[in-house]
């Protein structure tokens, strides 16, 4: 069973990503803001990472940069409102496998999650 | 007041306005009329599954009872073309087993269920043992029967035996009554012997007659134990065909059973797909209100940052206005201010109402960064 790590720090969307993913089969954990899913990664092994950007104590880009410090190769999904540029390149070069714009359908998650997970 | 100094009030006057406006579209957005909308959508979903869940328990109700109704109703036909009026009837009276739906009268069906599996196994039971009986009987019977018509044939055949040995006797004695009369007295003796050969020639008849009555006796015996046996042997055909014909009955009704059993399992099984088609509908629509209202959420907060900017940017041209602060310093402030504004938005069209309040367009195209996937409805890109 391919284990995911969904973070964001609306309880809503946590439980949507859960809902919709543990439908399909994965088992998702889930982290109220960077640090939690910090220590989470640095605990657990994923096959992927599903993560917010604004959020208090540690945003999603900050998670990225400390997760990449330990782990290259785990996929790490940006699932945010931000839709601006700036924000996505930043995210490319901090080692970002793709990058999703809330709201989002939850089949299309599955889609997208299934494609990067190998 | 300097030219200057009104051009630099006027842009703030500008800055601010470019903001309010921006401000109150951010507000409508964030409004949740459309929620609303949608939460209408998700009770009437809501409400035609729960509908159909509570449709589907009454099916179940109707078709236990009408199921067991069968014997006593002979409708014969499927659930599914149950009318209206009868399956409500059936539901209505679910809880109570003494009153029939179909006649509303007391409710035979269970009765006769029972009274059904009753006769069913009295009749095995009697059936099995009536074989068996039959099967000894008809043999005692037909090895009685072999043997008493030997013995009648025996018995003929010794009757007609003693009675030609009558006949000669007879024959003897009346030579011997010739015999005596012509010696005379010297036959005398011989007369005698004769009537005695005689007397037992009459006895032998007697006797050869009782045997004949006897005989006659047997073969009337023999006549009725026939007429018994077919008589016997018309019960156990009628017997047969009764249970022929039970079997038939009961056949029947199994097969109307089975039939109804099978329909009613098609009919439950395309009810549970659509049911759950209409769940995973439910279902989806109800993940999509969750993420408009953490949306709206967003809205909201991003509205309220923008009016404490709004709020700033009054208080600022206020200042500038009474003279309480430089103009021109104003102005750099309220302009760090917008540039603080316009960090706020992060949804697309928050943005794209920034651009058109200041006369620009933004685009999807112009966010786009990595490899967008095209054939998904969410916007996705893969770097």
């Amino acid at each position: 069973m391919k284990k995911v790590l969904a973070v964001d720090d609306s309880a809503t969307m946590r439980n949507l990503v859960k809902i919709a993913l543990e439908a399909e089969g994965f088992s998702v954990d889930t982290a109220q803001n960077g640090q939690e899913a910090l220590e989470l990664t640095k605990k657990n092994t994923y096959d992927i990472v599903i993560s917010d950007i604004n959020m208090p104590v540690m945003d999603g880009l900050q998670f990225l940069k400390e997760f990449r410090s330990f782990n290259r190769t785990t996929p790490f999904l940006m699932l945010t409102t931000e839709t601006e540029a700036k924000k996505k390149e930043e995210a490319k070069r901090l080692g970002a496998t793709g990058w999703i714009v809330k709201p989002f359908k939850p089949e299309d998650l599955i889609k997208v999650v299934r494609r990067v997970v190998r | 007041m300097q030219l200057r100094d009104r051009e630099s009030l006027f842009k703030i006057m500008s800055l601010i306005t470019q903001t309010a406006q921006a401000t109150a579209t951010f507000l409508e957005e964030a409004c949740l009329i459309e929620l609303d909308e949608i939460f209408g959508k998700v009770l009437n979903k809501l409400n035609i599954f729960f509908s159909r869940v509570e449709n589907s328990f009454k099916d179940f109700i109707v078709f236990e009872r009408y199921v067991v109704c069968a014997y006593t109703s002979q409708i014969g036909y499927s659930l599914r073309n149950i009318p209206q009026d009868v399956k409500e009837k059936v539901w209505n009276l679910k809880d109570n087993l003494q009153i029939c739906a179909f006649t509303e009268k007391e409710c035979k069906c269970r009765k006769s269920m029972n009274f059904l599996k009753g006769r069913f196994s009295e009749k095995v039971d009697v059936l099995s043992s009536a074989g068996e009986t039959i099967k000894e009987s008809s043999v005692k019977l037909k090895s009685g029967m072999k043997e008493l018509g030997k013995e009648i044939e025996l018995l003929t055949l010794s009757a007609q035996k003693i009675m030609n040995i009558a006949e000669i006797i007879e024959i003897i004695a009346l030579n011997a009554y010739i015999e005596a009369a012509r010696l005379g007295e010297q036959g005398r003796g011989f007369k005698v012997i004769a009537d005695e050969v005689r007397r037992a020639s009459m006895k032998t008849n007697e006797l050869a007659s009782e045997i004949v009555n006897s005989i006659k006796t047997l073969q009337k015996r023999f006549s009725d134990q026939i007429d018994k046996q077919t008589d016997f042997d018309k019960k156990v055909s009628d017997l047969e065909k009764e249970q022929r014909e039970f079997s038939k009955e009961l056949n029947r009704d199994l097969l109307w059973m089975a039939q109804n059993f099978v329909d009613f399992l098609s009919y439950v099984r395309s009810s549970v797909e659509e049911d759950m088609a209409l769940l995973s509908e439910v279902r989806t629509t109800i993940l999509s209100v969750l993420q408009n209202i953490d949306l709206a959420n967003q809205r909201t907060i991003n509205t309220q940052k923008a009016l404490i900017v709004l709020i700033k940017m009054i208080e600022e041209f206020e200042s500038a206005l009474t003279g309480r602060k430089d103009i021109s310093e104003s102005l750099s402030y309220v302009e760090s201010l917008y540039e603080e504004f316009k960090s706020i938005p992060k949804l697309i069209e928050e943005r794209q109402t920034v651009a058109r309040i200041e006369g620009k367009t933004l685009t999807r195209e112009e966010d786009t960064v990595g490899k967008r996937l095209e054939d998904l409805d969410t916007d996705v890109e893969l770097f």
